[in-house]
This record gives C-alpha cells, structure tokens and sequence, in this order.
C-alpha cells in the first residue's frame, strides 16, 4: 500500500482538485453526465474535507452548494464556467487556505 | 470481500490465493473470530503465495523483481538502470532468465510483473520496491513522460502525486492536449483517487 503521507485533510483537499479538473474537462468536451459525477465527487471531498475542520465557518456554504449542484444537475441551466465560478473557485481557495496552514 | 481481495483484475481471480485465503478464513472461523478487509494485507496467505511463486527464483533475481515490480511495464534498458542503481547483478542471462518466468507478461511495447504479484509488494511496502519508485520518478522526469512520473510519485507520496497529477492535468487541459488529458484520466482511475 502507498504510504499515506500528507494529512487526510490535504488528500481529500487535493482528490476533489483532482474531481473539479476531470468535470471541467468534461463539461468542456460536452459530457454531461460524467462532468456532473465528477463534480459531485469533488464537492463530496470537499465536503469530508470540511467535515474533519470542525472550525471551518463556511460549512454551510458548501452544504448550499451541494444542494445547488443537484438542482443544477437536474436542469444542467448554466454553462459549466458559470458552474465552476459561482461554486467552486471560492470554495477551493478557502479550503486551500485552511488545509495546508493547518 | 474474498474475491475483491483476490481479483487480479476486475473479472479475474487468482485461484490459489483465493484458496489460501479461503483456508484463512475457515480457520478463523474455527476460533471463532472474524476477519475484516484489512486484515488480509500482511497476512499468511500473502506470504504462502509470493513464496511459492518465488519458490525457484535465486535472491539476486528476487531483487530484480522487487525492483521491477515497482514499473508498470518495463524493458530491457530499464532493467539494466534499476540492476546499475539498486545493485542487483543485471546481466542480459539474467533478463532472459527472469522474462522466462510465468508471472512475467510480456506487454507490448515491453514486459511486466503479473499485477497481483505486484499488487502483494505495494502492500507488504518491500524496501527495494520503494526504492525502484524514487529511481523511476527520476528517470521518467527526465524523459518528461509525465504520468509515469506521477504514478512513482504518488506511490512514495500520495498527497505530493495527486498535486502533481492537479497540476499536470490543468495545465493539459487548458493547452487542449487531448492525449495526456486521457492518459492522465486514466492514471488517475488506476490510482484510484
């Protein structure tokens, strides 16, 4: 097994990037379907992330946005790069911040 | 979970180690206590298996192995720079002799180590396998062959390889490199991350 080195936290960080980028590329490529699973993998790491930050106020912003990202899911209304801005940009900094000055 | 634990790949289970691991189990059973997922990484059967594929193999090709296993695939050339970097006598009978052996696939465009064998040496974290990990990660930079720079990356380091693989994978896809964007998709399925 791979040595686990970096903490949960910045791993988790670092697997919803790793979702957020792979849905980019697909929403670009006009794949819906996979861009959205790929999207809510990487707001669900996001969400374990905060879960293990007890601290972390924007809790319920993220929670928002998972609920916001099922309607989306749902009616697929905006373009992805209106997706990627209005929920994911700020969230990823904050978290960004808050993992790696742990 | 036995036939997850024991799948070389999704539709392939290796049978021997499915009856070891078997055995395994019913003599837990019979003492009445229960094994989980985890506690089959480390355990006999592990040992049992490698053991009997590795029964008629020398040390010096044993170390070869541990080495290689680290690889994906490897070829002769490659064989030659871990033999120079780790010690082990790598001569061209040796590479013959070891690419003869049944756990050894040969896999175009070279050969690899049966993954389940491969798979037991990640687990048990061989000294000479994590070695051949930091060699080839800097063999592979050097090549600029960037996702198997990663794969040898993150298995010595796997915060420090899914940053690398976040990086390498946006800056692909904003250059619209189609190639390495799939190529990376599909490290990144095999790493499981």
């Amino acid at each position: 097994m791979s040595k686990l080195t970096g903490t949960q936290e910045q791993i988790g960080f670092l697997k919803g990037k790793a979702a957020q980028a792979a849905g980019n590329y697909y929403a670009r490529l006009g794949r819906r379907e996979i861009a959205l699973e790929e999207y809510q993998q990487a707001l669900s790491a996001y969400n374990s992330v905060h879960q293990t930050l007890p601290d972390f106020v924007e809790a319920q912003k993220i929670i928002d946005c998972r609920q916001k990202t099922k309607f989306l899911a749902e009616t697929w209304f905006f373009s992805h790069d209106f997706f990627e801005r209005a929920f994911f940009s700020e969230i990823q900094e904050r978290l960004h911040n808050k993992v790696f000055c742990l | 979970m036995l036939i997850t634990y024991t799948s070389v790949t999704p539709n392939q289970v290796h049978p021997f180690y499915l009856g070891l691991c078997a055995d395994r189990v019913r003599t837990a059973e019979s003492q009445q206590k229960s094994l989980n997922k985890n506690e089959f990484s480390g355990e006999l059967a592990t040992r049992k298996l490698m053991s009997r594929l590795l029964w008629y193999v020398d040390e010096e090709i044993q170390d070869a192995i541990h080495a290689l296993s680290a690889c994906r695939t490897f070829d002769r050339k490659l064989y030659f720079i871990l033999g120079d970097a780790l010690h082990f006598n790598a001569t061209p009978a040796t590479f013959r002799i070891l690419t003869g052996f049944s756990f050894v696939w040969q896999d175009e465009p070279g050969y690899r180590i049966h993954d389940l064998l491969r798979r037991l040496y990640h687990e048990e974290g061989n000294d000479t396998t994590n070695q051949a990990h930091v060699i080839l990660e800097k063999h592979y930079r050097k090549q600029k062959q960037v996702a198997e720079t990663i794969y040898h990356t993150f298995y010595q380091n796997q915060a420090r390889g899914i940053a690398q693989w976040n990086d390498a994978f946006i800056t692909a896809d904003s250059n619209r490199s189609e190639e390495l964007c799939r190529s990376l998709l599909e490290l990144r399925n095999k790493l499981a991350f």
